[in-house]
């Protein structure tokens, strides 16, 4: 197809964002655009080899409920998998895989160049195109206009991206790729507000290098699980990972070449992620430290090119290899690519929509890195929801907005657009009210029906769903029979009793009570790490069923006037009884719905009960 | 008009918000430009007949380093009531309206000037009724309170972001140790907060002062007693028992204390509607007293009952002019907490006002001079102590989640006091005490 056929909508980048959104879009029946400027550069890591990890695992397994790849491709490219935080309690649960990066990158390409209507262009688009509140279409650097009915924007690092190394700068948007120019002038100029945010890499090893006798071996689990409710066989690899640690004599070198950083000299002013700090920052704020630990990890299968995870930095070479070799590991190392930091435009994502839409332009999204957030993981789940939401828009229909109680991508898209992000925003489980209800084991449940209302699974993925929610079922069937009398003996116990309440108690297994009453529901084909993760998830439930009670009281409760719609050219300052500081706030976001106005920071519960008050009375 | 009304040597009036500089400026027919912040300028003052109101003193302090926040204007006129109307008579012309009671202090809070502890402490302070109470409320407004639940709500987010590091970034296992320091953090923070509920009880005896009530079987002498600590006779007394039907209460001051002290109706058994009527309002007096005065007559065979309280109570023997000397020697073996006094001729009232001021000071003091001054905040701490329970609780069970659930509620409820806290505090606080990252 060429690019003057008539388009639905463009996808502007096709880094985990802009692929997700393609492949929803294709699925959904759409013909997509999609312009890169770098055809080779689909699906690309531009970071760690990794996918998931705690709150990020969570994210994978719900966009994969709503048709997304992520976790598919991720199975399939997968060098390790764990489950993180298994001794920490049950809804931290979070799978995480170290993954093939080239694997990985040439599945999601061959998904995009093989999508039903698609067009793929390579280009550089320079300006949206923006009619009466509306977006038309984008403008290429050549000159090309391609004309659209709705327009995703995914570029990620690349909007006016500078990569600071020690004193270099290069414009560009990933080492060794040209930036993108233009689009956040075009957008400032229709009014939106933008920022500029930092992020960085560390340096990338040759193996043969690094003396691996004096690091540490760490390997997947033996029964791993799978991202993917849909992968059929799973056998990934178990390739090890290294660890190793930094030492005084390192600290020392990054201490005497502080002032070369430009994080320190004053050449970067953009904040960067704090969870996720450079190696200076860690040991200029946490000076008393004498060692950092570092993790090596391979970027594809057997990769002559080593991740050195910890590492991150924008020193200068010399002043990072001076610094790596004074670890005992690292003695003779060699850099194929130093450490960098970049710097790029995002907008403030208060400017959207729950569904992603730009507030004030109609067919205009956003999704991923150029609404202030990290991670492969936050962008793949945006993604899908904007390209599920531009379909919305074109169809007329409404559009997904997923609330904070039923997934993390609820909780995400409702912190961007109603919190400001100071720096590039991570997903955490500590962010999401209801954690105890938010687990990657029972997302089926929380968010089959948001699949089925947008027809986002194929019959065969809708079976696969419904057999898991089959089995929940009988699991749950056998819980609310009494223990018969002949076992309670065996179980140590008195006094008739309800499965149930016997499985709360925090030392009985579900397991175990079912495999001596002979009661195990048969697992009807599926998978063994499913049958055990729905086993899991059922225990899970009933031993917090208080707590998860409670939640749904408050979520019951709340929902009365979380959804209250707020008219947009509401007076804020017209209030009595707001404080000031609210009323600037308010008049910013301009909130859709009451709820939004409750979370966004600066108003108080003063704020809220004032604001209530006024809503009620109008 | 901040100032109380009625004549007095001067009057002050005062005017919030951004209409008071020009309105300033149209009394005084001079330029805005001539008033600067916090200085006093002599000025008249004209009305819109170009008639002189007054010669005043103005101070203008300019936003928003006043006291609401917002532009201020302070106007002290001579005090004739006539002169603030007529002042008032030209401000609203101007388009300004009368404050609401609390107005100023309400924009103050809604401006950030001062938070909502502060502000109930200057409610607190008009109205408080003892010397000490004044002292605790000026300690409020001077944030000391709010100081204290700050550090408070700050020790619990440090208790929280070890266990959401835990949960959250740690790489490593090391969750017996966090239930560890998480367990100990809560535990010193219970502590403090039942420090806080129990300075309620003594803050709102010295803020509505103490409320002393006198019982007794009837006719033992309480009225008599009433009066004598009155210093007049207020109660009627008679030999009649059941004479007192209703309760009667006056305000007396002892020892710098503000004290209501109620007269009550004799209880006993009775078919009279109206005395019964008379006993049910004392049992509800006894239950709401702060003090009791529990009055026996030595003369007739009264036992003590035990009444319906947890109040302290002082025993009293009356009648002490009726006894023989070994009667009140076999008395005061039998009872040795007990006084003895004679309510009719004013014998031993001395040494009951000293017992009593010695028990309302042993139950207002507090060490650390940190008191509740409101049923607000004593709720929301029950709140809070009830949650740090839970989550203490929970810890004994080693999950890290339900601790965390719990920690969150007791965070929470101090939204109302302190101000919100979001996830985003607590991952601030996560990445300043932490080195995260991998």
């Amino acid at each position: 197809m060429k690019p003057n056929n008539k388009i639905d909508v463009v996808v502007v980048g096709g880094g985990h964002a802009g692929v997700e959104a393609a492949n929803i879009l294709s699925k959904l029946g759409l013909i997509v655009g999609l312009v890169s400027m770098d055809k080779k550069g689909i699906g690309r890591m531009s970071c760690n080899p990794a996918i998931g990890g705690v709150a990020k695992g969570q994210l994978v397994r719900e966009l994969d409920l709503l048709g997304g790849v992520m976790g598919r491709f991720a199975d399939l490219s997968g060098l390790q998998h764990k489950m993180l935080n298994k001794s920490k309690g049950r809804s931290v649960w979070s799978p995480r895989a170290q993954v093939d990066k080239r694997a990985y990158e040439s599945f999601c390409s061959s998904l995009v160049f093989n999508l039903k209507n698609i067009v793929v262009v390579e280009g550089e688009v320079v300006s949206i195109d923006i009619v009466n509140n509306k977006t038309t279409g984008v403008s290429l650097r050549d000159g090309t206009h391609i004309s659209a009915q709705s327009v995703i924007v995914t570029c990620g690092t690349f909007l006016s991206g500078t990569i600071h190394i020690g004193e270099r700068k290069i414009p560009a948007g990933r080492m060794g790729e040209s930036r993108s120019d233009g689009i956040t002038e075009n957008l400032v100029s229709f009014g939106f507000r933008k920022m500029r945010l930092k992020t960085g890499t560390p340096p990338r090893a040759l193996r043969s290098s690094i003396d691996w006798s004096k690091t540490a071996e760490e390997f997947g689990d033996k029964n791993p699980t799978p991202f993917s409710h849909f992968t059929k066989k799973f056998n990934p690899k178990n390739e090890p990972c290294h660890t190793t640690r930094t030492c005084r004599l390192s600290h020392e070198i990054i201490e005497q070449n502080i002032d070369r950083s430009p994080m320190y000299s004053g050449e970067i002013l953009a904040t960067g992620p704090r969870y996720c700090p450079s190696v200076e920052d860690k040991i200029i704020r946490f000076s008393k430290q004498d060692s950092h630990l570092l993790f090596l990890e391979p970027e594809w299968f057997q990769s002559d090119q080593i991740y050195i995870n910890g590492f991150s930095t924008s020193l200068p070479e010399d002043v990072q290899l001076d610094s790596l070799r004074q670890i005992s590991a690292f003695k003779n190392i060699e850099l194929l690519r130093p450490g960098y930091a970049i710097e790029y435009d995002c907008f403030p994502p208060s400017q959207l929509k729950a569904s992603l839409e730009a507030k004030d332009v109609g067919g205009l999204f956003f999704a991923g890195q150029i609404n202030g957030t990290s991670g492969y993981e936050e962008a793949a789940a945006q993604g899908i929801i904007s390209g599920i939401n531009s379909a919305a828009y074109i169809g007329n229909s409404e559009p997904l907005v997923m609330k904070r109680s039923e997934g993390y991508i609820g909780v995400l898209i409702d912190d961007l657009i109603t919190k400001d992000t100071q720096e590039p925003y991570r997903m955490f489980t500590s962010r999401a009210e209801y954690r105890l209800m938010l687990r990657y084991s029972n997302v089926d449940s929380r968010l089959f029906h948001l699949a089925k209302k947008h027809f986002l699974l194929s019959d065969d993925e809708q079976a696969t769903i419904l057999k898991k929610t089959k089995l929940r079922i009988a699991f749950f069937d056998t819980l609310n029979e009494s223990l018969p009398k002949e076992a309670l003996e065996p179980f140590g116990l008195k006094q008739k009793i309800k499965t149930k309440d016997y499985i709360k108690r925090p030392e009985v297994q579900l397991s175990k009570v079912l495999k001596k009453l002979n009661k195990k529901p048969k697992n009807n084909g599926l998978p063994t790490w499913c049958y055990k993760e729905v086993l899991s998830d059922v225990e899970t439930d009933v031993k917090y069923e208080g707590y998860i009670k409670r939640h749904l009281s408050e979520i019951q409760k709340i929902s009365k006037n979380e959804a209250l719609l707020i008219d947009k050219n509401t007076d804020y300052s017209s209030f009595t009884g707001l404080s000031t500081e609210a009323i600037e706030k308010l008049s910013i976001v301009k909130p859709e719905t009451f709820g939004q106005a409750c979370r966004i920071s600066g108003v108080s519960p003063a704020d809220v009960s004032a604001l209530m008050v006024y809503l009620f009375k109008s | 008009m901040s100032s109380a009304p009625g004549r007095s040597a001067t009057s002050s009036i005062r005017m919030s918000g951004q209409l008071s500089l020009e309105s300033l400026s149209k009394l005084t027919k001079m330029e805005t430009k001539k008033f600067t912040h916090g200085k006093t300028v002599v000025s008249s003052i004209y009305n819109r007949n170009n008639h002189l109101i007054d010669n005043v003193i103005v101070v203008y302090y300019q936003a928003p380093n006043s006291y609401t926040g917002e532009d201020v204007v302070e106007i002290h006129t001579h005090g004739n009531p006539l002169i603030v109307r007529a002042v008032f008579d030209e401000l609203s012309g101007f388009g300004l309206s009368i404050a609401e009671p609390g107005e100023f202090t309400r924009n103050a809070y809604l401006n950030n000037k001062i938070d909502l502890i502060q502000a109930e402490a200057v409610f607190s302070l008009i109205n408080a009724q003892t010397h000490r109470g004044v002292a605790l409320s000026i300690n409020n407004t001077a944030g000391k309170l709010s100081a204290h639940l700050k550090t408070l709500r700050i020790s619990l987010i440090n208790a929280l972001s070890h266990l959401e590091y835990e949960l959250d970034i740690s790489e490593l296992d090391n969750h017996p140790k966090t239930i560890k320091t998480v367990s100990k953090e809560i535990k010193k923070n219970k502590k403090l907060v039942k420090k806080l509920i129990k300075s309620y009880n003594a803050s709102k005896l010295l803020h509505d002062g103490i409320r002393i009530v006198i019982v007794g079987p009837p006719n033992v002498g309480k009225s008599t007693l009433f009066n004598a600590l009155l210093g007049h006779d207020r109660a009627i007394v008679s030999d009649q028992p059941g004479t007192t039907r209703d309760f009667i209460d006056e305000t007396i001051q002892i020892a710098n204390y503000s004290i209501l002290l109620v007269d009550t109706a004799g209880i006993r058994k009775t078919k009279k509607t109206i005395e019964k009527e008379g006993i049910n309002k004392t049992k509800l007096e006894i239950e709401s007293a702060d003090l009791i005065y529990q009055i026996l007559d030595p003369t007739t065979k009264t036992k003590t009952e035990s009444l319906p309280t947890a109040a302290p109570t002082i025993t009293i023997y009356n009648k002490l002019d009726l006894l023989s000397k070994q009667q009140k020697k076999a008395l005061i073996k039998t009872d040795k907490q007990a006084l003895l006094l004679s309510a009719k001729f004013g014998t031993g009232i001395d040494t009951l006002i000293q017992e009593t001021a010695k028990i309302i000071e042993s139950s207002t003091i507090q060490k650390e001079n940190i008191y509740l001054t409101t049923k607000r905040q004593h709720t929301i701490l029950l709140k809070v102590l009830r949650a740090l329970k839970r989550s203490s609780n929970t810890a004994t069970q080693n999950q890290l989640e339900l601790i965390s659930i719990h920690l969150k509620e007791a965070i929470k409820q101090f939204d109302w006091l302190v101000g919100k806290t979001t996830p985003d505090d607590i991952l601030n606080t996560i990445f300043s005490r932490f080195c995260v990252g991998k």
